[in-house]
């Protein structure tokens, strides 16, 4: 089910009056409506891939209930090792089966033992990328006794599958997640109503901003030959704002979503393309995945401690298999590994924590400096977004090839070029926004706070028909193909 | 929590009220098929691709037929003949009609398909447009086909502006530019188009079975008239590659279904073209004179 579709907008309402008027005396059918809801709401897409989630939730489950039993050390990681092989194992299997079939027919055939690749027809689960890390984070946390393991079954299903979060993030950590479903949860007000006023935000960012910024990206990315360089610069940038409004988006709507039924998700996105350097664009960007790899794989390894050649190491590893993580594809790799060749420089010279706190912190404007390097941090962004939008790499290197070309001095070649420019006019406004609410957890989480509340409604109606008019066609968010 | 209901139930009631309204304001300019979907069920109708949607004037009919005709045709890609359309057919017409008159245009393409095999209708690319998800063509506003086929931005609707109309009574009226060089670069666009297409494209018996259904079906509610519209002879030479037996094939199926068939390919008369396969406006009038007569000749 999308959030963009009146599939959601009639289940949503139903999840919230039973959640709230029939099973709100009880805590354990509250999660279990959580639960049947979430159920629910995957099988919408597909009901068979179901079986996964169950199975997964299910080994974890199993497996925090294993460690609480033992303290024998080989036990334990035993235990840990399945979690993380079972888990592991659908992701390869599902994601990953094809492109190393491929990839290792293509490298005998580069060494002159040609064969041919054996390829499955199989359909990508949604969601399976971030299910999975969830669950994994609570095994391995359970293991390095961060965590108590639960008893409660259908509260760690839920947790596991709790459908505002289940297809694209933010991916949760048990930490932060699983203990709200053990606490009692009271209907606030002031919160169910800053839920809905984040979905309506996130709306905007995906129905307004991305959808419509897909239109232009796919053709210039489909065709880039037909394309002048100047309407290929556009297609990037279009792009950055359509991934951007498309992920965080979809993550508005999802925290918004989970206040509603009284939970708190970890913030996913921070303005990151107000960063000064892509350090700090890391920082802001799909926060949720960048903090899992630090903790989990980052830090372990040594993190940026050790010798040089250990740091740079490690920073490779780290962002190629981020990259790898969106997709089976040397495209991925590539942009995670333009990422680590953006962010080393940082590292060396140890200036990747020199931009902390917030852009233009409590100034209307940023210095001159300032918004040069935002300019800057967003000018390379960019370039690296066209490896991940690109079908293949040859792809991506013709792209880029024709966008340096003469034409960028040309005025864009795109048939609707009315759309181009009104769309321009939103992104503006839209970034507008983001500006002004860059230091709050979304852009109009305070906007208008001082005003009266009939003019705070007619604010909020005029987003809404903003969103209704202007609205592209209903199109599935790009993070479910991860 | 009661405040909160209120509050948010009063918002999403002005909003869908809003919503609403807006759509009650779409018309023929908002999109090229949506006022289909909104007028009256109606006993008679002109049938076919956007040959019939734009060559077609019902205006120019109704007085050879002494009674108004309705022209509910879409596209190639959505109303060629098979189970969608005419599942969308039963569903525009009159149920206890008996002296209706219907005007079937046919082509090569309207009885083809494309695909691996072009007899399975489970293959047939309408039956997920509108065309075969669309369970009303009478509802206005049709809010259906606007949350889930309108192909625009709703800022359109209030816009009013567009590069071509439908009419009350179905007929698209298009506003191209006319000049030689444009009309010419269309048809030139045409042809390369419709070349590629002779290689996905086979005759679909299938479709040609239900090309006979629906005459029979209409046959119950009034008249049936077939007919072939003039295309540039360019195209026409395109079409007889698709299906060269194309005109035994009607004439079979005329005489199979006892119904007068007029090929107007024949016709004396010059037509213009858009863009050699759809009638311009002038023409377009011509051709429904002409076939309004033969008509009232029958």
């Amino acid at each position: 089910m999308l959030f963009n579709s009146i599939d959601f907008a009639i289940f949503l309402p139903i999840v919230f009056l039973l959640y709230w008027f029939v099973t709100n005396k009880n805590l354990k059918f509250q999660n279990f409506l959580l639960l049947v809801a979430s159920y629910v709401f995957y099988a919408w897409w597909d009901w068979r891939f179901l079986s996964l989630i169950v199975f997964s939730s299910a080994v974890d489950y199993l497996v925090g209930i294993g460690l609480s039993k033992t303290e024998k050390h080989q036990k334990r990681k035993a235990l840990l090792l399945m979690s993380i092989f079972v888990n592991l194992g659908f992701l390869g299997f599902f994601k990953y089966f094809n492109f190393f079939s491929e990839s290792f027919a293509d490298a005998f055939t580069f060494l002159g033992h040609p064969f041919e690749a054996s390829r499955l027809n199989i359909i990508l689960p949604v969601g399976i990328s971030f299910y999975t890390f969830q669950t994994m984070s609570y095994s391995i946390d359970v293991y390095r006794n961060k965590l108590q393991p639960t008893k409660d079954a259908i509260a760690f299903f839920s947790f596991v599958s709790f459908f505002p979060q289940l297809v694209a993030g933010p991916i949760e950590r048990a930490t932060n997640l699983l203990p709200q479903f053990f606490k009692r949860r009271n209907f606030e007000y002031s919160l169910a109503m800053d839920g809905l006023r984040q979905i309506l935000w996130g709306l905007f960012k995906k129905m307004v901003i991305a959808d419509n910024c897909a239109q232009f990206v796919n053709l210039a990315f489909s065709n880039p030959q037909d394309y002048t360089a100047s309407s290929l610069a556009i297609g990037v940038v279009f792009f950055a704002f359509q991934i951007y409004g498309d992920f965080s988006g979809y993550s508005d709507i999802a925290i918004g979503t989970a206040r509603l039924f009284g939970f708190n998700l970890m913030k996913n996105f921070s303005y990151p393309y107000f960063s000064r350097d892509i350090a700090e664009f890391w920082r802001r960007w799909h926060i949720s995945l960048s903090t899992w790899f630090r903790d989990y794989v980052y830090i372990p390894l040594g993190g940026s401690r050790g010798s040089d050649w250990l740091k740079v190491r490690n920073i490779f590893i780290i962002f190629i298999v981020s990259g790898f993580w969106h997709g089976a594809n040397w495209t991925f790799i590539f942009w995670g590994a333009l990422n680590a060749l953006y962010f080393l420089p940082l590292l060396l010279l140890k200036r990747n924590r020199q931009h902390i706190e917030v852009v233009a912190k409590d100034r209307f404007l940023p210095s001159v400096t300032d918004f040069f390097k935002i300019l800057l941090t967003f000018i390379i962004t960019c370039f690296a977004w066209i490896f991940f939008r690109a079908n293949s790499l040859s792809s991506a290197f013709e792209y880029i090839s024709l966008l340096f070309s003469k034409t960028i001095f040309y005025a864009p070649n795109f048939l609707a070029l009315n759309k181009v420019y009104v769309l321009s006019v939103l992104i503006i406004g839209f970034l507008m926004l983001e500006w002004k609410g860059r230091e709050t957890n979304y852009a109009i989480e305070s906007f208008g706070e001082s005003w009266p509340k009939p003019l705070k409604y007619v604010f909020y109606y005029c987003l809404a028909m903003i969103i209704f008019f202007f609205g592209g066609k209903e199109q599935a968010f790009i993070y479910f193909q991860f | 929590m009661k405040r909160f209901l209120l509050e948010s139930s009063l918002f999403a009631l002005v909003i869908i009220t809003s919503v609403y309204f807006v759509f009650l304001q779409a018309d023929g300019k908002s999109d090229p098929f949506y006022l289909r979907t909104t007028t009256p069920k109606q006993s008679s109708l002109i049938l076919g691709t956007s040959k019939a949607a734009q060559g077609l004037m019902p205006e120019v009919l109704n007085p050879y037929l002494k009674k108004d005709i309705y022209n509910f045709s879409f596209t190639v890609a959505h109303s060629p003949f098979g189970p969608a359309y005419l599942s969308a057919i039963e569903k525009k017409l009159e149920r206890n009609s008996k002296n209706g008159v219907f005007i079937v245009t046919v082509d090569p393409w309207s009885i083809s398909s494309d695909g691996i095999d072009p007899n399975d209708e489970n293959q047939f690319g309408e039956s997920k447009s509108f065309m075969g998800t669309l369970s009303s063509f009478s509802s206005k506003p049709n809010v259906s086909y606007m949350l889930n086929n309108y192909g625009d931005n709703y800022i359109k609707i209030l816009l009013n502006f567009s590069l071509m109309e439908v009419h009350c009574d179905g007929w698209l009226e298009v506003f191209p530019p006319m000049d030689s060089t444009s009309v010419k670069s269309r048809i030139a666009g045409n042809i390369q188009e419709q070349k590629a297409k002779l290689k996905d494209y086979n005759f679909s018996q299938t479709r040609y079975e239900y090309l006979k259904k629906t005459i029979e079906i209409l046959k119950s509610h009034g008249k049936v008239y077939l007919v072939k519209l003039p295309v540039d002879t360019r195209i026409a030479a395109i079409e007889a590659r698709l299906l060269p037996n194309f005109d035994e094939k009607i004439d079979a199926l005329a005489e199979s279904v006892s119904v007068p068939y007029l090929n107007l390919m024949n016709s004396d008369t010059k037509f213009t073209f858009t863009d050699g396969i759809h009638l311009y406006k002038d023409s377009a009038k011509d051709v429904s004179d002409e076939l309004g007569k033969w008509i009232s000749k029958q």
